[in-house]
């Protein structure tokens, strides 16, 4: 049997949903309305892509692949006259709405009649002077999004939702190694780089392109631990991924060793949000920082200052 | 002496040009047969029909006949001519 997805890594529970309703398409042309989820750079966009390259139409050639970005689409009418009519209607295709939090609601609501299916394959929708025929087995729809929590729970109901985990520090490593595969890692290195990429697969592609840089400009193809601390104080990348506000946050509580929200907001000049939403999650999921009402210095996370200070000065 | 035609005014409050618009009798539609159509058409190209016969023939014998769901959705507010303009961001993959 044909591997699918080969080329991509990870989220094995995916792979085998995705496998599972393609098997399903070649026996009866049709596939759920799959709705992808998952935090930015899982690779949502890519997977669904690869799901269209192996949906194949009546006469066995492969479907012609539409992307749209919801967030440019402002109605129904615009979403017939420029997409449905010229380059779905009649065709066989497979559409994937990304973003699809930012649908329009008229365009939602017309949703919640096209994609409501207990049984067909068709649906018409009747809107204004018009009929828009919708074929199942001709139209694959896929959604995808990372934030699931703004798409109208009607329609997300309607939807077979697939939901991507997180990557694995050994497989941001594989993801990056494959993008500059003349490169030769040490397997500390992979994996310290794998971190600064804070989970995303997408930043690991980009790292990847920076370290073809640096080790061009060292003149050879061999990355170390050692490379690594300098390539990380060239290009000012933290441990981790930490962003430099997040930094911030920790010298402060290894300096107090406890502060409360208020106070942290005074120091860094960042809104109560601002703290809450983008620094303390991260901080939190990487166990440098916890809070019980006050926010306290892990022990990770004085050894992370500690170690980051130590690096600073041998570097200089 | 005879007095003056009667102006026909545009909707702008223009006078209408003498000789514009359909004579009597005359009609925007003609007859053409389905074999003629298809000879320069394929099964999937549009094809310009009246509204009134689409609606008359077309929907009736849908809804009679199909196990096709025929919804209604009503116009919403909001959708102006201006968000149709502008262009919706996607890209087209194909195969050969």
């Amino acid at each position: 049997m044909e591997e699918r997805f080969a080329e991509l890594f990870g989220q094995k529970t995916v792979k085998k949903r995705l496998n599972f309703y393609l098997d399903a398409f070649k026996k009866t042309s049709t596939c759920p309305f799959l709705f992808l989820i998952g935090a930015k750079g899982l690779g949502k966009t890519e997977f669904a892509r690869q799901f269209g390259e192996h949906l194949e139409n009546a006469d066995g050639k492969r479907r012609p692949f539409l992307e749209l970005n919801c967030s440019t689409i402002k109605n129904v009418e615009q979403f017939f006259d420029q997409v449905f009519i010229p380059l779905i209607m009649d065709n066989e295709i497979t559409v994937l709405f990304d973003e699809a939090h930012e649908l329009p609601k008229d365009l939602t609501n017309a949703f919640l009649t096209v994609f409501n299916t207990e049984k067909g394959t068709h649906k018409n929708l009747r809107w204004r002077d018009g009929e828009y025929p919708f074929d199942f087995k001709k139209q694959t729809f896929l959604f995808a999004t990372t934030e699931a929590d703004k798409v109208w729970p009607p329609l997300k109901d309607r939807l077979t939702v697939v939901d991507f985990e997180d990557y694995t520090p050994k497989e941001l490593g594989q993801i990056l190694q494959s993008q500059v595969e003349e490169i030769s890692f040490s397997e500390k290195a992979l994996v310290e780089l794998a971190k600064t990429s804070r989970g995303n697969a997408r930043s690991c592609v980009m790292r990847a392109k920076e370290v073809e840089l640096f080790c061009a400009a060292k003149g050879d193809n061999i990355f170390q631990l050692s490379d690594f601390a300098v390539f990380c104080d060239k290009l000012g990348i933290n441990p981790l991924g930490v962003n430099n506000i997040e930094k911030k946050v920790l010298a402060i509580l290894r300096k107090d060793g406890q502060a409360s929200l208020q106070e942290l907001c005074a120091k860094t000049g960042l809104s109560r949000t601002a703290i809450q939403r983008d620094v303390e999650l991260y901080l939190m999921k990487k166990n440098l920082i916890k809070i019980d009402g006050k926010r306290h210095i892990t022990k990770q996370g004085s050894d992370y200052i500690d170690q980051e200070n130590h690096v600073k000065k041998k570097v200089k | 002496m005879g007095g003056m035609a009667k102006i026909t005014r545009n909707k702008d409050g223009s006078p209408r040009k003498s000789g514009s618009g359909r004579k009597a009798g005359s009609s925007s539609f003609l007859d053409v047969s389905l074999k003629q159509l298809m000879l320069i058409a394929e099964e999937k190209d549009a094809i310009q029909v009246g509204r009134k016969w689409y609606e008359k023939t077309v929907i009736e014998q849908m809804k009679a006949n199909s196990d096709m769901n025929i919804v209604d959705l009503a116009p919403k507010k909001g959708d102006n001519a201006a968000a149709v303009e502008e262009k919706i961001a996607f890209k087209l993959t194909t195969h050969k």
